[in-house]
């Protein structure tokens, strides 16, 4: 059988990518989609999402086409984050989406999502819901979800479970958990789950996927992923079992080469009304974390406005304090500003005067 | 007799939360090592929340049980020093700042001068200020004059702070350490008032007790 490939790509004004944070993967893939012959496809994947994390576009593409038939989907999801307070995060945000087939209708859908998220420390607890309608073979659908979730993230692991609800002209229920490291050089991701649809026989389905990135360059990956999705009546999606591989390019060096092509990030603390707000410059970083005495050693991530990082603290006690701080999840670092002292554990802190 | 019952409550209270920090992040022999430590400091009269800071910093650090007492061992000497230095009267934070300095390299005789010269009021920043300096490469001798001169010439300690961290910038530039310290101290000097002087508003020439390059 003979593929002929065909590749979706999307574009941004190049003015703008300067001040965003962009990764475009390109590849291929192998998959089996449902009532589909199994197929080679060509992937694309753009995200963008401005520096001072108000604001994300993600998009991905894929294109198959063969002697028999061709299919072609993709999706975009806009989203703005609204910070409440140093504890709360509302998203909102609008998702397109479309599936089309050959000598068949195409499958679109479109919705608008909420959600909020409650942070404590490492933790969260979120909660939110989508509406909007499917449009297939002629005719159209509401479209409600709602889901709740919860996650932690320590170091470099991030831990999150889910559950949702879809009603469409469909209904299911799904449950999830997933599971992302992220170290200087790789990023690997798992996710798995179940649903319950009540209005089908068999009723029960389960899926799992696994993700992986190898850092060549700080702008350049090799991405892999395979696994088994269920049809996602919210984006008109069937299906999908796959695996793939791509080049990711991001237009942002990643922080893994921090060190060695920026400066070390600096410190600093002011007084803020009767409180006091520690900041760290940190360029090209997209997190910090901070752990000191005052925190008890525990770290704490920073909230990102721009290039520079910050928390506001309790009043801290005038004289000599010890702290540390991580970037993208790498080493613990003294940071640039302030005078290295041992640890007494073979490592190093820094020693901030606090007036 | 009534505030007496309420500083035990709230020491208690103290104690307590500092245990519950322990029990959460120790495992129980660590623990155990580390509150006989903590009780010997207690029973000396020094602070215990460096101890108990010390401890939560090698559990982050993932530091065995015998690394952790070999830290809050050493600094217990240190506080133990820091206090016999600055003087029994003086305040956990001055006591700690003393024993971070001595940390660094910084003499108890240093300590003991800037005692000296405030010899009721708090020298933690003081101190702070003295430890950075001399761990970012400024000779001890040096670091502690200039502190000294500053401090009789009644600097706050938010100059203070904003000097140690003006030389910290030039050293991260390429400047000498010691260079770096000596034009910054003159400057700051320069737009302090002059003791005796009408509202400040006089400034003074490099005064007489800044040490001079022979």
């Amino acid at each position: 059988m003979r593929s002929r490939l065909a590749l979706l790509t999307l574009a941004i004004p190049t003015s703008l990518a300067a001040q965003l944070d962009v990764r475009l993967d390109a590849g291929a893939a192998r998959l089996s989609q449902r009532s589909l012959p199994v197929r080679s496809a060509m992937t694309s994947a753009l995200t963008v999402q401005d520096a001072g994390r108000a604001w994300s576009v993600w998009s991905s593409a894929l294109a198959a086409r063969s002697d028999s038939d061709a299919t072609a989907q993709g999706v975009g999801v806009a989203t703005v984050f609204m910070p409440v307070g140093n504890r709360l995060r509302i998203e909102g945000g609008v998702v397109g989406a479309a599936f089309g087939a050959s000598r068949a209708l195409p499958v679109t859908a479109a919705s608008g999502t909420a959600r909020g998220q409650l942070l404590a420390g490492n933790a969260w607890i979120e909660a939110g819901g989508s509406r909007g309608r499917v449009w297939r073979m002629g005719s159209s659908a509401p479209l409600t979800t709602i889901s709740a979730g919860a996650g932690w993230r320590r170091d470099a692991l991030t831990l999150a479970a889910g559950a949702s609800a879809v009603r469409a002209d469909t209904r299911y229920r799904d449950a999830s958990l997933i599971a992302r490291l992220s170290r200087a050089r790789w990023e690997l991701g798992a996710a798995a789950g179940a649903r319950h649809t009540s209005d089908v026989s068999p009723g029960d389905a389960t899926w799992g996927e696994v993700d992986a990135a190898w850092w060549l360059s700080p702008r350049v990956a090799l991405a892999a992923s395979g696994g088994r999705a269920l049809e996602d009546a919210t984006r008109g999606v069937p299906s999908t079992r796959y695996a793939t591989v791509a080049v990711r390019v991001a237009l942002r060096s990643r922080a893994w080469s921090h060190a060695a092509t920026r400066e070390r990030p600096a410190l600093s603390i002011e007084m803020h009304g009767e409180q006091q707000l520690l900041t760290v410059s940190a360029a090209g970083a997209q997190r910090v974390e901070l752990m000191a005495d005052f925190t008890g050693w525990e770290p704490v991530e920073l909230t990102q406005t721009g290039a520079s990082f910050s928390m506001t603290l309790a009043r801290v006690a005038a004289g000599s304090h010890h702290v540390a701080i991580r970037v993208d999840g790498g080493a613990w670092l003294v940071p640039a500003n302030l005078s290295p002292a041992d640890d007494d554990f073979g490592g190093r802190v820094g020693l901030l005067s606090v007036p | 007799m009534k505030y007496a019952a309420l500083f035990v409550v709230l020491g208690a209270g103290a104690l307590g939360a500092q245990d519950a920090r322990l029990a959460r992040r120790l495992d129980a022999p660590t623990q155990a090592a580390v509150l006989k430590l903590i009780d010997v400091a207690r029973s000396r009269g020094l602070p215990t929340e460096p101890l108990v800071e010390k401890a939560l910093e090698g559990a982050t650090k993932r530091a065995p049980r015998e690394a952790i007492e070999r830290a809050l061992t050493r600094r217990m000497d240190r506080l133990q020093l820091s206090r016999e230095t600055l003087g029994a009267a003086s305040s956990d934070a001055d006591v700690a700042a003393g024993a971070t300095a001595l940390e660094v390299g910084v003499p108890t005789d240093a300590i003991r001068d800037l005692r000296a010269i405030r010899p009721t009021r708090s020298v933690a920043v003081p101190l702070a200020v003295l430890a950075e300096l001399v761990a970012h490469g400024v000779p001890v001798a040096k670091a502690s004059q200039m502190v000294a001169v500053l401090m009789r010439r009644g600097v706050s300690e938010g100059q203070l702070v904003a000097l140690g961290r003006d030389v910290q910038g030039d050293i991260a530039t390429g400047a000498s350490p010691e260079a770096s310290l000596d034009v910054r101290t003159r400057y700051l000097v320069a737009m302090l008032p002059v003791p005796g002087a009408n509202n400040g508003l006089v400034n003074s020439a490099i005064p007489s007790d800044l040490p001079r390059k022979p």
